[in-house]
């Protein structure tokens, strides 16, 4: 009887001590990431990776590793880690990705240009830690593609582009003279041999309003852009580096997004695309997940160290306990 | 992974779903001997379905002059040889295929083994027309280059596959196979340019847009279809070569099906590449004046035994085939049971109503060579 208080009591320490250095984000065994959304008054660096705002964020290095569960696979992974920082001003939130990468791929024109990119997944976290979510549970993806920003920044990348020697005399409906440029050569009527442009494929669309691909997932091969857009972002290219804005509001109103509030936890994961080794799709280099945490005001901070206050004192209460069975378990044998 | 029956390969294979056969499964027959490499069948479908921006060396149909000719360039070479040399076991009533498909010889990571094309191999879709191969008889000829003097026209579309590739590799399902005909589709609101089925399809038939980004594909003109009707290219063939029906599942052979009797019950009509394991639904009287080794490599070992077959509808002895190659040239309305009635041949449509009668043999009229009712010498007296 007494050796089972004992076993039972030992349980209640050891279990009260792991919440709490889980709490206090200190994991058993092996190191948790955490991002932690740094606050600043006034506008953020939306579309600027270079802005000098960037200094007041911590950087996290998340290690990626291949993508190796779904078929097709990356076994490797492209880059080693990738560089996270994030800013918030109360109302919006901005992420920075910053990896190494030699080429600048911002073409699908010809059959084997593939896109660099980077994703950011974004999920509540009481949901188990499943890439892409699954089935009823959905997570929440902005995708910023390198091609989609330079069809906003320098026009949308025509055949001509690509192949300037092409030349066609006709196509059917469209109007004006060759080479027919996207979008103005070919008004409604014109559009129906684009078939992805006129059933409204944003991958057709040559007119595209942002760089960030706002959709969401449930469970491998089912992403799929939302109807609403409500995300943001611009990627630099220099020496050999991508940096790479992604920004929202904390709370769109939109419910397919996953909503984001101050003192909040989310789960954070992200995925990079190297497009010269014709990374699209699952061939991608991906991270774990990561806790991502909006500090806010009180009472949220409050709660923050109370938790940790409470457990530490239920476990000591747990070990003082424990220590005086034995104590008192010694004296009288 | 799942295991599925291809009766093509007389065995079980691995895929990537279960065995799923659509209710109905259009099928198409092309006889390579009739083949003339007009190209209408080329224009018909590119008139109608891509002559879009980005789709300007884009074919759903294309017919190449083989052995040289290849449309991407290389494709079959290339597969062939990145599948590696492989055997049938032909000792059995019926042959079994020992080697591997392209979805068991998948490399680790993959779901198909294939390759993505370089924008260039589309730029000659016509490459190596009409150029000749080995003489047939080396006495008569004096050129003897590299340049033989065997050749033949092989018109190709989409496969229709039972087991399609590109279905196979598409990671977000934006590919399907209707149930109601089997006809393979690539959902155009779902698919992300992800080029997976361009990389698979060991017959190259998805195609890049370059313009809309995403991936397009032979529709077997499906709007006609549901209408009874032979698909564009079908119907606009100058050859008429080509002829279209549903084909029965896999031992439920129906001998009044024109279909399943050019495919099931002659055997005179065989698939292309079957030892790639996708099953296609297109099928191919092989050439009779090409050599063995070639047509045993291109259509299986049932090669030589349907060349024999097709020798004997030559010389009259099988009326049955007479009949069904006849009732093609004849109509463009989807057959679906056909039968002899004396001299005569009749085919029926889907609504099983009499669509076509012809004569098995042509009656022969011989009139003078005058026309003494008005005086004259006629230039055509047959
Ligand atoms: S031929 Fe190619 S594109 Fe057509 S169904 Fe088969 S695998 Fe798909
Ligand atoms: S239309 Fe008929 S004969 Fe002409 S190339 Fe096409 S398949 Fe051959």
């Amino acid at each position: 009887m007494k050796a089972f208080k004992l076993r039972w009591l030992v349980l209640v320490a050891l279990a009260v001590l792991s919440i709490g250095f889980v709490q206090a984000g200190i994991s058993l065994g092996q190191e948790a990431l955490f991002l932690r959304s740094v606050e600043v008054e006034g506008e953020l660096p939306v579309t600027d990776p270079a802005s000098l705002s960037w200094e007041e964020a911590n950087e996290v290095t998340v290690p990626l590793s291949g993508q190796t569960l779904a078929l097709p696979n990356r076994p490797q992974p492209f880059a080693n880690s990738v560089q996270v920082r994030t800013l918030h001003n109360g109302t919006h939130i901005v992420f920075r990705v910053s990896w190494p990468d030699a080429t600048q791929d911002n073409r699908t024109t010809g059959l084997s240009e593939f896109r660099d990119a980077t994703a950011l997944l974004l999920a509540s976290s009481d949901l188990p830690g499943i890439c892409m979510g699954s089935r009823g549970q959905r997570v929440h993806i902005v995708q910023w593609k390198a091609d989609w920003q330079a069809d906003i920044e320098e026009g949308f990348h025509d055949l001509q582009d690509t192949f300037p020697n092409f030349w066609v005399d006709l196509y059917p409906f469209a109007v004006g003279d060759p080479p027919y440029r996207l979008p103005e050569a070919f008004p409604e009527g014109a559009r129906d041999l684009l078939v992805g442009w006129a059933v409204g494929n944003p991958f057709s669309e040559p007119l595209k309003i942002t760089a960030v691909e706002d959709a969401v997932a449930e469970g491998f091969g089912s992403i799929t852009t939302q109807e609403r857009q409500d995300a943001l972002g611009r990627g630099v290219w220099a020496n050999g580096r991508w940096s790479v804005t992604i920004a929202r509001q904390l709370n769109t109103g939109d419910p397919q997004d996953q909503s984001l509030g101050l003192g909040g936890r989310y789960n954070f994961a992200l995925a990079v695309w190297d497009g010269s080794s014709g990374d699209v799709g699952a061939r991608k280099s991906v991270s774990s997940w990561i806790t991502l945490d909006i500090p806010g005001p009180p009472p949220f901070a409050a709660l923050d160290i109370l938790v940790p206050v409470v457990l530490i004192i239920l476990a000591a209460m747990a070990a003082y306990l424990l220590i005086r069975s034995t104590w008192q378990r010694r004296k009288r044998d | 992974m799942p295991t599925v029956r291809n009766w093509q390969l007389g065995r079980e294979m691995d895929y990537i779903y279960d065995e799923s056969r659509p209710d109905r499964q259009v099928s198409s027959v092309f006889d390579i001997n009739k083949c003339i490499a007009c190209q209408t069948c080329t224009m018909s479908c590119k008139a109608i379905w891509t002559s879009g921006k980005g789709q300007e060396y884009m074919f759903w149909n294309s017919v190449e002059t083989k052995p040289w000719g290849s449309y991407p360039l290389g494709w079959d070479v290339k597969i062939l040889d990145m599948l590696g040399p492989q055997r049938w076991d032909t000792s059995g009533p019926s042959a079994v295929y020992e080697g591997k498909t392209v979805f068991e010889a998948a490399p680790e990571g993959e779901r198909v083994l294939g390759y993505l094309p370089e924008n260039e191999d589309y730029a000659n879709p016509n490459r190596g027309e009409d150029e000749t191969s080995e003489p047939i008889d080396p006495s008569k000829f004096h050129l003897q280059d590299l340049h033989a003097i065997w050749n033949f026209y092989l018109a190709r579309i989409c496969m229709h596959c039972t087991y399609p590739a590109c279905l196979a590799s598409c990671p977000r399902k934006a590919i399907y196979k209707r149930k109601e005909d089997g006809i393979v589709l690539i959902d155009q609101e779902r698919c992300r340019g992800y080029r997976e089925c361009v990389r698979a399809c060991p017959y190259k038939r998805v195609l890049y847009n370059h313009v809309t980004r995403i991936s397009e594909k032979c529709i077997f003109c499906y709007p006609a279809v549901e209408k009874g009707i032979w698909p564009r290219c079908m119907r606009n063939c100058i050859g008429k070569i080509r002829m279209v029906g549903y084909i029965s599942p896999p031992g439920e052979a129906d001998p009044e099906n024109p279909i399943d009797y050019l495919v099931y019950v002659k055997k005179l009509a065989l698939p292309l590449y079957p030892q790639l394991g996708l099953e296609p639904n297109i099928y191919y009287v092989p050439p009779i004046h090409v050599p063995p080794e070639f047509n045993r490599q291109m259509f299986g070992p049932g090669a030589d035994e349907a060349v024999e077959t097709y020798k004997r509808i030559r010389t009259g002895q099988e009326p049955e085939l007479r009949a069904i190659l006849l009732l093609n040239t004849s109509t463009n309305k989807i057959l679906t049971k056909f039968r002899l009635e004396g001299d005569e041949a009749v085919g029926f449509d889907v609504n099983g109503q009499e669509a076509v009668r012809v004569m098995l043999v042509e009656k022969e009229i011989v009139r003078p060579y005058r026309d003494d009712t008005v005086g004259v010498y006629r230039h055509n007296i047959t």
